[in-house]
This record gives structure tokens, C-alpha cells and sequence, in this order.
């Protein structure tokens, strides 16, 4: 019993999530100074159209900034100095998944709802090593000190 | 024994300033609406309401204040000029069971493309949408469809298919909210989105 819910535990893990995370879930719009995206162990810099996937890792150096926009209208800015992690974007209204989970590390942002949160408010949740931010329709501005 | 005072005063202030804090601003979105955020720790909530209220998050959760645009503009400037535009959108109509836009709809394309072209490193959305008449897996069929025509169009005035992504929602986000089993024009539809 317990080694068929460890097999089924490494196959959810290890089979499944690389499939999902190969999707695009959103794109780079505006670079602004030094910016770099980390990918599991990659780290490009980051250009104006790249696409971004589940997981990718936003970094921008002193004086820099990143604007980024999500499949479903989503937008998210990144100050200078700032570290934001997109774990999770499951935007699916067919099948009813939805999910959106930010990790900020340090930093500042700007986020700007879509549709996903429109559709699906509960999904969405903004994570600082301080707080959670649940989004019920609207823009707000996070910082990290 | 002043000097002793000041200095313990000074001592606590700074680590005061030092605890890690998370500043979290209410702000009107594009068309001037402010919604709401919710801060949450793992003991304690509060509920953002008002134009330009913040709080700042240590373990606990401060007073609301009102922040003033001079503050805001030292502390999220950078990010705030570079904050994507806010996505265009279109809608197509559909008669009933039909997948291609009805003859309004169909003159709103020149319109459209022209957005597309103007817009900057454009990416576009074709999601097809159903109202809740009939079967749901149908439905869902149909909106694809829908959404397919379009693509079809939007690619005859020349848009690059690179950047056009199809999506279908089926019956799940209708326009007008209708109960089951209800033929309601405005949800057959397929939103362009331009981001």
C-alpha cells in the first residue's frame, strides 16, 4: 500500500508536471535594464516576446524592471532588485482549473487582474515571505523591505 | 543618561526599520474601478477596500493608511512605467449552431486587424465561447469551431498564425449569466484578445 502511493506520488511528480510546464502561460512585453529568466537550472536574459512557462524565475538587476503579461490578460511588472517566482498558472475554464500562485521573494510589483482571476478569484494568490495577497477585481502594488 | 535614552531609542528604531515588512497598496485599475485585496497572515486578515490604502505586513498586519502619489511613485515607479498595456478585446457574434460571425460582427474585422498590427509584439487570443443550449461537450465543440472560423479570418487579413493562440471556454464563462438549456445571443460569441 505504502510503496503504491510512493510510485503513484513520484509518477505525479517526476511524469507529469515536466509535460505541463512545457506550455506557454505568458510573455515577456517590456525590459527595461537587466533582466534575466531562470528556467530549472537556465538563465537567459530576457527579451521582449519570450514566452514564460510554470515555474520560470523573474530577476532584475539595481535600476531595472520587467513587464509581463499571462495568457489570460494578466499583467504583472517587476521592479528593480526583485526576485518573483510564477510557481503555478492553470488556466483552463473548460475543465474548470484554474490556478495562480506567485512567490516574491524581495523586491517590488505591480499586478493587474485578468480574466483567470475573474473567473476564478480564489485561485489567485500573491505570496511575500510576509503575507498572502487574495485579488478580488483590481490592481495593487506590492513591495518587499 | 540622555545620551544612554537616545541611543536605546535609536537602537530599537532601527531594528523596527530593519524587520523584513511587505507593503501591499490598493490602487484603481485601467478604467478607474478599485476592487478589493485581501492580506492575509497566518493570523490575521484585512481587507483592502479603499483608492491608494496600504498596510504594511511584518508578523502582523499595521494600521491602513492612505498613500500619497509622491510615496508611490518613489516606490513602485519603475515598475509602474513598465506595466504591460491593458489587452484590447472584441467580440464576435454567432447565430445559432453557426461557427461563422454574423454579418455586424463581420465588420468590425478591418477594425480589428489594424489593432493587431498597430499593436506592439502582439499576441492574440481567439477564445470561442456557447451559450448553455444543448449538450455541454457540443457546446464546447462549437465554440472551438467558432474560434477556429476566426483564425481562419484573422489569418486571410494576414496576421501571422505564430502569434494567434485558439482557445474554447464552451458554456463556462457566458456574457450574461442564464441558467441551463438557454439560447441567449450575447454568449455565442469568440473574444479577440490583443496583449
Amino acid at each position: 500500500m505504502y510503496r503504491s502511493i510512493v510510485t503513484a506520488l513520484f509518477v505525479v511528480l517526476f511524469w507529469t508536471s515536466p509535460v505541463l510546464a512545457q506550455e506557454t502561460i505568458g510573455n515577456v512585453k517590456s525590459v527595461s535594464g537587466q533582466v534575466e529568466v531562470q528556467r530549472e537550472d537556465r538563465i537567459v536574459t530576457a527579451i521582449p516576446g519570450a514566452n514564460l512557462r510554470e515555474g520560470d524565475i523573474l530577476r532584475t538587476a539595481e535600476n531595472s524592471a520587467v513587464g509581463v503579461i499571462f495568457l489570460d490578460g494578466t499583467r504583472i511588472s517587476v521592479g528593480p532588485a526583485s526576485e518573483m517566482v510564477v510557481s503555478s498558472f492553470r488556466f483552463e475554464p473548460n475543465n474548470e482549473n484554474y490556478s495562480f500562485d506567485i512567490h516574491m521573494k524581495k523586491g517590488s510589483a505591480v499586478y493587474s487582474s485578468g480574466k483567470l482571476e475573474k473567473l476564478a478569484p480564489e485561485a489567485v494568490k500573491f505570496n511575500t515571505p510576509q503575507t498572502t495577497v487574495g485579488v478580488r477585481g483590481t490592481k495593487f502594488l506590492v513591495r518587499i523591505d | 543618561m540622555k545620551p544612554n535614552i537616545l541611543m536605546i531609542f535609536c537602537i530599537v528604531a532601527l531594528i523596527a526599520a530593519c524587520a523584513p515588512k511587505t507593503t501591499v497598496v490598493l490602487v484603481p485599475d485601467h478604467d478607474g474601478r478599485v476592487g478589493q485585496v485581501v492580506v492575509s497572515t497566518p493570523t490575521d486578515e484585512f481587507v483592502l477596500d479603499q483608492e491608494n490604502q496600504y498596510v504594511e505586513v511584518t508578523d502582523k498586519i499595521s494600521a491602513a493608511k492612505e498613500m500619497d502619489q509622491h510615496t508611490m511613485g518613489e516606490l513602485f515607479g519603475e515598475a509602474l512605467a513598465v506595466l504591460p498595456e491593458q489587452p484590447a478585446s472584441f467580440l464576435l457574434y454567432f447565430e445559432t449552431n453557426a461557427v461563422a460571425p454574423d454579418h455586424a460582427s463581420l465588420e468590425l474585422l478591418p477594425g480589428i486587424l489594424q489593432t493587431i498590427k498597430d499593436w506592439k509584439a502582439p499576441q492574440v487570443s481567439i477564445i470561442g465561447h456557447s451559450d448553455t443550449a444543448g449538450d455541454s461537450v457540443r457546446n464546447y465543440k462549437l465554440s472551438l469551431e467558432r474560434a477556429g472560423t476566426v483564425r481562419e479570418l484573422l489569418e486571410q487579413g494576414g496576421i501571422l498564425s505564430d502569434i494567434m493562440e485558439v482557445f474554447a471556454y464552451g458554456d463556462h464563462d457566458p456574457l450574461v449569466p442564464t441558467g441551463p438549456n438557454i439560447s441567449e445571443p450575447r454568449n455565442r460569441r469568440v473574444e479577440i484578445l490583443i496583449r
